[in-house]
């Protein structure tokens, strides 16, 4: 093979004296794939499981996915391959060499990254074969193991390509081998570390922000191809989204166009230079000062008691000398030029102080945000406690529920005590306990709410805030909510599914007994399962604030969402799995239907099982407890019990904060539950 | 031919390299000297297309060097430090070079492997400094490029192998095109193998020459004048490089034809008159001195 580009025996001579990193990564993949797919067929076929279940499970192995060896594998192989394509571009002898041959710079480096692709590709195929082999002497070999597993090796070998050519961009840029390698660090995590340092302000400096609400923070944590690798996997589905191929296929090609030009640009007298382009140095040395200042200003704020700024401008001139004094010592390596370009001091400490300015004095008016009724689209609302740690993803929106949220935002009433919960939104202040809530007149408020919202603006932009409130204040108004069907509607995505989904996308149903510590999976037919589930969210959608307000719910429905077929995003069946659907007792119908099944749902516990009750109040300067003991006592106090975590839309109780430890004794055994009692339902304490 | 016009090269804040204009022709082997740090292996890096000039252009029989693979097919740059692969053996690096260079000559390449007493198949890291310059002259030679760069190649080479590499030009230039181009500090080793020498002095050249017109036009004299006015004239007449009194004896560098100059001298009446050929080490050093670096600034 002879090419303008590509020559087979210069490929082939390069290898030659490369081999020790084919080689390596050909035993870490044979060890990877067909001795451990060996051994783990040993362990799952003696279990005495279904075939079926095998086949799956070996097909997952072979797909490599999660934290598995071929993940590692595909890390560890792109840094390392990365770092060997073009070390040698950091020792002048070497570089003399290579660039003193009759050979084009474009031709080296081609030749050297279809080096690099091929020493992953060829190892992972041939063992993937191999794998395939051991699975067919076990008897388990199917065809959509192929399919599956080669579509999982194009995600892995994209990964592989993009950490790669971030890796060689590192060797490209420096020029010296351990900055190479601080620099593939740098490259694969200063997005993330900056997200993580932008947010950890947001939350210090604002009172409504919500987790990963910025919109840069996915660009910013794409900037890093580890996290990227991980966070699009496909754990639980096989499914890749095609804009991740897209945006996968556009970095890679970006990077390599990048690589090509820096290393034509690059000059052979770079090598053992700190930094191979000077201009571009300079530049890395103002990011990372601004980084290192940013989370040194940080970390001084928030490990003090009161969050002193004092403390922040002390970590702020300290992070600045240092991590300038470090750069400074790295670029021109002399610990005597530690204080040099004082000027790029000044100005990455003076960019982190107007970026914690902006944060500090809210600058871009974040927490006042408050949309125009007309401005608005979709408004979604709901218990911060409910909430998964972020943003809902948008895949779990259907078009009946978008239309709820669209029918939600019309409402006047709703915006009003939106408007109002905006206006007694309490703010959150670091003292020495910690956290408080505060109201406009710097009282302390103990009951406090989270109430969660998710503006949809007409312009196609959606904003998050979480709005902390007196619980006592918006009560009643907040559990109106639930007598609008269109709020049931956003809260509950089982309402608004198809009932053509409701079989083919909910594979089981797990109901669970709050008091009864009974689980058990619906154990009918699949046309019983769903008439089961359309019975279940026809009385879901007939509850009302009475219901939530008078009623404790007495058992729960855990819905397992089959998203191995692609149909189903992970997003859209996290959160259709996440929410608690909680039976109460007046869903009549559905609890009759569960009686067929033999399942019952106790309202309470049984009086005689109960040796004790200890209750434990928080609220006050002191804790409280009692241990009662006294059946008429128990007896009185076991309607007011809820489960500890009951956690149902707007209501949640976390708000209550009395705690009941119950001791059982069933079956002769001892066992513990905790429950909480809403304060507004509790007997006087001084009667026990 | 190799022609450079105007090159300057830097590094960082370092004037390595400052318009430097030179030719050196085809079939000569040309020479070059400098003080340290004068730009000679900045030269060789740029003339065989390593390091790309800031200024100027360099081309190799009319072609552009850097970057142009048919022009480097052409050249062969022996570093003074070369880089042999981790555990490779000479065979390896000729398997390497061969890919390159197309007209690299295997047949040749073992012959004079043996010659030097060289095995193929030991690994290149075990060889002595010595060994590993006959190995990289052995490569530069088979390549079978017409041009030749050799960075302080001769350092490190015993007396006897330091003749066999000087035979082994020698043996090209008679039946091949060949053009060596030799950097080197040695120039007692330079004077017995080049025919030109190129004289770089910070970054610049001094000259650049055939060292025989060189050697005719640069003597040194040692004369008594006995009258000190004509003594006088006789340093006004000539165009004295270097010019050192020891009691009544003059001795005098000058630039000139001997018979030019011993005519002025005869014209003084001398008692005593004797031109005394210059070694390339001491043309260096006078020209040097012209330029501002004198040896004796050096010594403390």
């Amino acid at each position: 093979m002879k090419s303008r580009i590509l020559s087979f025996n210069i490929l082939m001579e390069t290898m030659k004296k490369q081999i020790w990193v084919p080689v390596l990564i050909f035993l870490g993949f044979f060890l990877s794939m067909p001795i451990a797919g060996m051994v783990y067929l040993e362990i799952i076929q003696t279990n005495g499981r279904a075939e079926a279940d095998i086949i799956l499970d070996y097909t997952r192995f072979l797909a490599g996915t999660g934290m598995s060896l071929v993940t590692m594998m595909t890390l560890g192989g792109a840094v390392l391959t990365g770092v060997n394509s073009f070390s040698w571009l950091h020792s002048r002898v070497k570089t003399d060499f290579y660039h003193s041959l009759p050979i084009r710079r474009e031709k080296l480096f081609v030749n050297q990254v279809f080096l690099g692709i091929a020493y992953y590709v060829v190892p992972y195929l041939v063992n993937l074969l191999l794998a395939y082999v051991v699975g067919m002497v076990h008897g388990i070999f199917r065809g959509s193991m192929v399919r599956l597993s080669l579509q999982t090796f194009c995600y892995h070998l994209l990964f592989y390509l993009m950490i790669y050519l971030v890796v060689v961009l590192a060797m490209l840029l420096t020029g010296k081998i351990l900055l190479g390698c601080l620099g593939s660090v740098v490259l694969c995590f200063y997005g993330p570390v900056l997200d993580l340092l932008l947010q950890g302000m947001a939350t210090s400096f604002f009172d409504t922000y919500i987790t990963n609400d910025f919109f840069f923070s996915k660009i910013l944590y794409g900037l890093s191809p580890i996290i990227a690798y991980f966070t699009y996997m496909p754990n639980n589905s096989w499914s890749i989204p095609g804009k991740v191929w897209g945006v996968g296929i556009l970095a890679v090609a970006a990077l390599a166009v990048l690589c090509f030009f820096l290393y034509k640009r690059r000059a052979s007298e770079a090598a053992g230079r700190s930094m191979a382009f000077p201009g571009l140095g300079r530049l890395i040395q103002y990011l990372m000062e601004v980084l290192v200042i940013l989370g040194s200003g940080m970390l001084f704020y928030s490990i003090t008691e009161h969050a002193s700024l004092g403390w922040m401008v002390f970590g702020i001139v300290l992070g600045g000398a240092l991590s300038h004094g470090i750069m400074e010592v790295i670029y021109e390596g002399d610990i005597r030029r530690v204080m040099a370009h004082t000027w790029m001091m000044g100005a990455s400490i003076v960019t982190a102080l107007l970026v914690i300015g902006s944060f500090y004095g809210d600058i871009f008016g974040y927490d006042a945000f408050f949309p125009k009724q007309e401005e608005l689209k979709t408004l979604r609302i709901q218990s911060s406690e409910k909430n998964y740690g972020g943003r809902e993803e948008e895949a779990a929106y259907n078009q009946e529920k978008i239309a709820s949220m669209e029918k939600l935002a019309q409402d006047p009433q709703v915006y009003e005590m939106l408007q109002e919960v905006v206006q007694n939104r309490l703010q959150s202040i670091q003292s020495s306990d910690g956290w408080v809530h505060r109201d406009q007149n710097g009282e302390k408020v103990e009951q406090i709410h989270g109430v969660e919202v998710e503006y949809g603006l007409n312009g196609g932009r959606t904003a998050n805030r979480v709005y902390y409130v007196d619980y006592s204040q918006f009560e009643q108004r907040l559990l109106a909510l639930y007598d609008s069907p269109d709020y049931k509607k956003i809260i509950y995505p089982l309402t608004t599914m198809a009932e053509a989904d409701l079989e083919k996308r909910i594979q089981s149903v797990q109901v669970t007994s709050i008091m009864g510590n009974i689980s058990q999976l619906f154990a009918g037919s699949n046309e019983a399962r769903v008439d089961f589930l359309k019975t279940f969210r026809g009385e879901l959608m007939q509850m009302d604030q009475k219901t939530v307000t008078e009623e404790v719910p007495i058992g729960c429905l855990d819905l397992t969402i089959n998203y191995e077929n692609g149909e189903m995003t992970w997003d859209e069946a996290r959160v259709i799995g996440d929410t608690p659907y909680y039976i109460y007792p007046s869903f009549t119908k559905t609890l009759a239907m569960l009686k067929t099944q033999n399942v019952e749902l106790p309202e309470t516990f049984q009086p005689e099982a109960i040796k004790s009750i200890t209750l434990y109040d928080f609220q006050g300067d002191e804790e409280e407890e009692k241990k009662i003991t006294d059946r008429a006592k128990i007896e009185e106090l076991l309607p007011c019990l809820i489960s500890d975590g009951c956690n149902n839309g707007l209501i949640s109780t976390y708000d209550y904060e009395l705690r009941a430890e119950i001791l059982l004794e069933e079956k002769g055994y001892n066992r513990e539950v905790v429950c909480v009692i809403r304060r507004d339902r509790m007997p006087d304490m001084s009667d026990f | 031919m190799i022609q450079t016009i105007g090159v300057s090269k830097k590094f960082d804040d370092v004037q390595a390299v400052s318009s430097l204009s030179l030719e050196i022709r085809q079939g000569e082997v040309f020479g070059l000297v400098g003080t340290n740090g004068a730009g000679k292996s900045t030269l060789l890096r740029m003339l065989c297309g390593i390091l790309k000039q800031d200024e100027g252009s360099i081309t190799v029989d009319g072609q552009p060097v850097f970057e142009n693979e048919s022009t480097k097919r052409e050249i062969f740059y022996i570093s003074d430090d070369s880089y042999f692969f981790a555990n490779g053996t000479p065979k390896d690096m000729q398997h390497y070079y061969q890919q390159f260079y197309p007209k690299f000559d295997t047949g040749r390449f073992y012959q004079l492997l043996e010659r030097f007493g060289l095995k193929k198949d030991r690994k290149v890291r075990t060889f002595s400094k010595g060994m590993k310059k006959q190995l990289s002259a052995i490569l530069g030679i088979s390549a079978n490029t017409k041009y030749l760069l050799c960075d302080e190649t001769f350092d490190g080479l015993d007396p006897v192998m330091r003749q066999a590499v000087k035979g082994m030009f020698a043996t090209e230039i008679m039946e091949r095109e060949f053009t060596p181009v030799i950097a080197s500090h040695n120039l007692r080793e330079l004077e017995d193998v080049c025919e030109n020498v190129g004289l770089l002095h910070k970054g610049g050249i001094l000259l650049s020459e055939n060292l025989e017109d060189m050697k005719l036009h640069l003597h040194k004299v040692q004369c008594v004048i006995p009258e000190e006015g004509q003594e006088k004239q006789l340093l006004e007449e000539l165009e004295v490089i270097r010019c050192d009194h020891q009691g009544s004896l003059l001795m005098v560098t000058a630039r000139g034809t001997r018979s030019e100059i011993l005519k002025c001298i005869q014209e003084k009446n001398p008692l005593f008159c004797e031109i005394i050929p210059l070694t390339l080490e001491e043309i260096f050093i006078s020209e040097t001195e012209v330029a501002g670096y004198e040896v004796k600034d050096l010594i403390f």
